[in-house]
This record gives structure tokens, C-alpha cells and sequence, in this order.
């Protein structure tokens, strides 16, 4: 055994690197839970970039079936719905431990020198998460997806010059749409996973070079060595990692993670909202008004990031400590408790999203464009449909509802209601659908054969 | 000034010999990837689309909205596209107007049926997003959209029950 550990190392010298990084690494002396944090995201990247390879091993990218891959995920695969709910709690934790290490960071004024790229590579990574959150929820392609995605590739639409050329590029085209499905899928999988592991390769570099800054003394004054970094501090770390990770088995073990209806752009009664930690955003661009909507859509975010960018270069006073630095302090609780307060607004101001009419799994392509069209038509708005215990629609008129007259009528009969219902059923309730193309005809009446038990 | 010696200045132009040779082959693939990768997208639409019957149009101030379903082709790919688009007149014997049924802040759904439910069917158009709110005709009355509502050109047929459509949308 000693043997074969002299030969690996004679070839690949880890022990070196193990005894310098770890073993023999001394931390400064009085650092506790709250330098674990860090450590916390990593676990929880880990868990992203492993449910995530099993949701794409699954998950096909096309608009036509992307929502189907996703519902047969957690219908057929197993413990498939339990790693769509890691991944999808897990995008949210990773925001919040990110976000929680980077406060960390400034209170303890461990973003000054000799750290400073530290906080500009912690930067890069809290920028590729929060874009892992947002090309990663148009995905499934369901209302939310869709919606959301529009809204956000119309923001940076409205940057200065260069925000056409960016939003047509996001998009593959004039609008949302099936390219835009495809292009966020590869940044999602590709580009973002390659600039996160550059990025963090580059911050665990620099954590090993200039090692964690000594709490509470002022810059330049490195601390005393406390004890080995392994095993003491891997092990608080290992405890956190643990806690972190439990937290979000269980979320994904009591609750499913959401998906809304098929993405339909027609559809007038849906009311977008994005997840929250986008909600701050969200609320901020209801203050600008008419000309001045680009202050909260492009320079108020983007003021804040070079804030953020900058701050290490112009805050290059001597004292780390919180006490010691009021103004940055200061400065530091006004900006969370502004992002907080635009947050609960935002969250405040909840969507009346009515329940949605689902299709049954296992639909074709013919019967799912007759489920799109009866909701273009807004059928349900009239006829309600109880499916599985549920009821849909009818908000607006009380016709007969599905289940009453869908048996009745062959495909003949059908159309000759849909051109004429005056006529044919002698009400003038229902107005004609007389402009439908022939397509459209045949996948609703497909759509409603198959609702009916495919008779 | 003394001339470098002849061994320095042969390193040095070797330097920039090998820099540029080994950014030869990344510079060509960046190229050729932005190229093919970033190209724009060409779509076609259809000339025209049926939009409703001329007598279909309200003509007391109540909006008529409707989805239309036409296809998209981006080269031999055919999408199937849809939105909506609300038909209205300004009085009552004028000329049918259509607007898209999308805030031009950015792009959410504005509420018809919602607003109908709650402020009567003649109260103004709101977009659910950042509180847009715009007049029947698609005047901006109050929020962030900086433009009305986008008007879609139309071909208005003679006779009452013709099919108006919409040319370009």
C-alpha cells in the first residue's frame, strides 16, 4: 500500500497539493459557520449539474415536446418527479447561498486587497446563476416559460445600440418562439456550465493564493494561523453541506415542482410573473414611466452592477470590520433592505391566474393542435370541462359543458355547429365559427375524439 | 540607444511569430462559428390573414378579440404562430381598427376579459405585468408603455359580410 503511494506520487505529486490546501493549511484564527456558506453553494451545484444531466437525459428540446418530455419525466421515469423538484428547489437555494456568501463577503470587508478579483470572479458566478435561473424556467415551455422569457428578452431589448441585435440573437427571430427554446437550451447546457466552471476554477484559485481574509482585522494584518484547515473547518463545512442538501431532499420529497399549462401566446388571460428572485426587478420597472422606462429596464440594474464591480477599487479604506466602516455598512443595509422591501412588493402583487384546461398525456401532434386551437377559441370560456375531478372554465357564459353534448356528434354534425350554431342549434349565444381552416377543424375534432375515449 | 543584441530581437519577433500562428486557428473557428451561429433568422408571413367578418366588428365601443393562427416559415421550417389581435371602431361609423393584443412595454398579454369582469366593458385596457393601462383605442392613459398600442394594417372588404384581413402583422 505504501509502496503504491510513493509510485502515484512519485508521478502525479497530490500529496503536496493535499498538505498545502488542506492538511497543512492554518486559516486565520476565529473563522466559524459563517465562512461555510460558500460551501453550502457548491453542494448545492453539485446537486443542480447531477439532477440536471438526468432531466436532459430525458427532456427533448423542441417546442413540439419539450412539455411532454417534462410531464412523462415525473409521470414515467422514476423518482423522475423527485429530481425535477431538486432541480428546481435547487436553482432557488443556489440563488439564496449565493447571494448569502456574497453578504457575507461585504460585511467582513473581505472583498479588499488583496482579494479584489476574489469578489469580481464571485460576481461573474452570482451573474451565470441568476442566467442558469432564467433560460433554465423557459425550459418546459409552460405558460410561466413562455410569458416570462418574453418579458425578459424584451428587457435587454431595450439596452442602448446593441439591445435589438441582443434580443433578436436571444430570440432566433422577431418574438419568442421555438428557435428561442433551442438557443436557451444550449446556453443553458453549454455555454453557462463552461463559464461556471471557468469562473469558479479562477475563485478557488484565488481562495488558495491570498487564503480566507482574518475576520475583523484591517487589511494587510493576515491574523494568527488557526488550526488545519482539514479536518476542523472541512468538517463544519461538511455538517452545513449536509443540512443544505437534507433541506432540499425534503423539499423535493413534499412538494412537486410547478408546471402551468402548455405555453399558448394567444392566451389574454394569463398574468406573467417571474420567479422570485427576479420580483425586485419586476417591481422596480413599474415606477418609469412612458419615456423614462429604460431608467428601471436598463440603467438602474445596470448602474447597480457596476457598482457592484467597482466597489472593491474605490472602497479601499484600511478596516474590514462592519463597526469600523459605517458609511459602507450603511450603504450595504439600505441597498438589501431596498431590494427586500421591492421584493415583498413585487411578490404582493400575486397574479389571478384562473386553472387552465390541461390535455391528457400521450396526446400526437394533431391532437394537441386541436387542444391549442379549442383554447385560441376559447372555448372553455363558455362550455366547462370536468376532468378528473376538476372543473375549468365557464367564467364568462354558462353553455352546456363538455361533457354534456361532446358524446352527441359525429364529425359532420360538429362542423356544421362550429359554422353555423344559429341554425343548427337555434341560439344566438354561441357565435359562428365559420373562419376556421380545415386543419383547425379536423385537429379539434380530433382533440375532442380523443376526450372522449378516442371514439 | 544601443541595439539589441541580435539573439533578443530574434526571440522577441519568434514571440510574436508564435502568438499570432497559434491565434490563427481560434480566430477562423470564432468566425465561422458567430457566423453560421449568430445569422439572423428570416421568416415569412403570410400576406394575408382572415381576421373576422366585417359585421363582426362592434360598433358601440365594445372591442372584439380574437386569435389568429397563421404560419410562419423560416426557410423550409414551417411554424404555426399565434396572437391576438383586438378589432374595434373609433365611432361608430368609422372604419374598423386592429391593435395587437401586446403591452408595448414589454410584451405581456393586455387584459381585455379580466378588465371586463372588473371595470365594466367599457373600462381601459391593462396590461398585468408593470401597469400599463391604455384607452379602447390603444392610447397610452397611464404606466410604462412608451408607445399605443401597435396598429396592424388592414384590408377592409365593400361588402358587410366580407372577411376583413390583416395585411403584415
Amino acid at each position: 500500500m505504501r509502496r503504491l503511494l510513493d509510485f502515484l506520487d512519485d508521478r502525479l505529486g497530490l500529496v503536496n497539493v493535499w498538505r498545502s490546501s488542506m492538511s497543512e493549511k492554518r486559516p486565520p484564527a476565529g473563522i466559524g459557520w459563517l465562512r461555510t456558506i460558500g460551501y453550502a453553494a457548491l453542494t448545492v451545484c453539485v446537486i443542480q449539474f447531477l439532477s440536471g444531466v438526468a432531466l436532459a437525459l430525458h427532456y427533448v428540446p423542441s417546442a413540439d415536446l419539450a412539455y411532454d418530455s417534462i410531464r412523462a419525466f415525473e409521470a414515467d421515469v422514476p423518482w423522475g418527479g423527485f429530481v425535477r423538484g431538486l432541480h428546481h428547489y435547487g436553482a432557488s437555494l443556489f440563488v439564496v447561498l449565493v447571494v448569502a456568501h456574497m453578504i457575507r463577503v461585504f460585511f467582513t470587508g473581505a472583498y479588499k486587497a488583496p482579494r479584489e478579483f476574489t469578489w469580481l470572479t464571485g460576481l461573474g458566478l452570482l451573474g451565470v446563476v441568476l442566467a442558469f435561473g432564467f433560460t433554465g424556467y423557459l425550459l418546459p415551455w409552460d405558460q410561466k416559460a413562455f410569458f416570462a422569457t418574453k418579458v425578459g428578452t424584451d428587457i435587454a431589448g431595450k439596452a442602448p445600440i446593441v439591445g435589438a441585435a441582443v434580443r433578436e440573437a436571444l430570440n432566433g427571430g422577431a418574438e419568442v418562439g421555438p428557435p428561442t427554446l433551442t438557443r436557451f437550451y444550449v446556453i443553458h447546457v453549454v455555454l453557462l456550465p463552461l463559464a461556471f466552471v471557468g469562473l469558479l476554477a479562477a475563485h478557488m484559485f484565488l481562495i488558495q493564493r491570498h487564503g480566507v481574509a482574518a475576520p475583523g482585522r484591517p487589511v494587510g494584518d493576515e491574523g494568527t494561523p488557526g488550526e488545519p484547515y482539514f479536518p476542523h473547518h472541512v468538517l463544519k463545512e461538511a455538517i452545513v453541506g449536509i443540512a443544505v442538501a437534507g433541506l432540499l431532499f425534503a423539499l423535493a420529497a413534499a412538494a412537486p415542482a410547478p408546471l402551468e399549462a402548455l405555453a399558448e401566446p394567444s392566451d389574454t388571460s394569463y398574468q406573467p410573473r417571474p420567479d422570485w428572485y427576479f420580483l425586485a426587478a419586476f417591481e422596480l420597472l413599474k415606477w418609469f414611466k412612458g419615456p423614462f422606462e429604460t431608467v428601471g429596464t436598463f440603467w438602474l440594474p445596470n448602474l447597480f452592477v457596476v457598482g457592484l464591480v467597482l466597489l472593491p477599487f474605490v472602497d479601499r479604506g484600511p478596516e474590514r470590520h462592519w463597526r469600523k466602516r459605517p458609511k459602507t455598512t450603511a450603504l450595504g443595509v439600505t441597498t438589501l433592505l431596498a431590494l427586500a422591501a421591492l421584493t415583498t412588493a413585487g411578490a404582493l402583487d400575486e397574479p389571478d391566474n384562473p386553472p387552465t384546461l390541461p390535455y391528457p398525456l400521450g396526446c400526437n401532434h394533431a391532437e394537441k393542435q386541436g387542444y391549442l386551437t379549442l383554447r385560441r377559441l376559447r372555448c372553455t370560456d363558455c362550455h366547462e370541462w370536468t376532468i378528473d375531478g376538476a372543473t375549468y372554465g365557464a367564467e364568462r357564459f354558462d353553455a352546456p359543458p363538455f361533457e354534456e353534448f361532446l358524446a352527441d356528434y359525429g364529425p359532420e354534425e360538429f362542423f356544421e355547429v362550429l359554422d353555423d350554431p344559429e341554425g343548427t342549434l337555434g341560439t344566438e349565444d354561441m357565435p359562428a365559427f365559420d373562419y376556421l381552416s380545415a386543419d383547425e377543424r379536423q385537429a379539434l375534432w380530433r382533440f375532442l375524439v380523443r376526450m372522449r375515449g378516442g371514439k | 540607444m544601443t541595439k539589441p543584441p541580435a539573439s533578443e530581437s530574434r526571440r522577441g519577433f519568434l514571440a510574436v511569430l508564435a502568438a499570432t500562428l497559434g491565434a490563427i486557428p481560434i480566430v477562423g473557428a470564432v468566425i465561422a462559428a458567430a457566423r453560421a451561429g449568430l445569422a439572423p433568422a428570416h421568416s415569412e408571413l403570410p400576406d394575408k390573414i382572415p381576421l373576422c367578418r366585417l359585421d363582426e366588428v362592434p360598433a358601440d365601443g365594445a372591442i372584439l378579440e380574437r386569435a389568429v393562427t397563421f404560419e410562419m416559415r423560416r426557410g423550409p421550417l414551417v411554424e404555426t404562430v399565434s396572437r391576438v389581435v383586438f378589432v374595434t371602431r373609433e365611432t361608430d361609423d368609422s372604419p374598423p381598427i386592429a391593435m395587437l393584443g401586446e403591452c408595448t412595454h414589454l410584451s405581456c398579454p393586455v387584459q381585455l376579459r379580466t378588465v371586463a369582469q372588473t371595470e365594466g366593458e367599457n373600462g381601459p385596457l391593462r396590461c398585468p405585468c408593470h401597469g400599463g393601462v391604455f384607452s379602447r383605442t390603444g392610447e397610452v392613459l397611464d404606466g410604462p408603455p412608451p408607445r399605443p398600442l401597435r396598429r396592424l394594417p388592414l384590408d377592409i372588404p365593400a361588402e358587410p359580410n366580407g372577411m376583413i384581413h390583416l395585411v403584415g402583422i
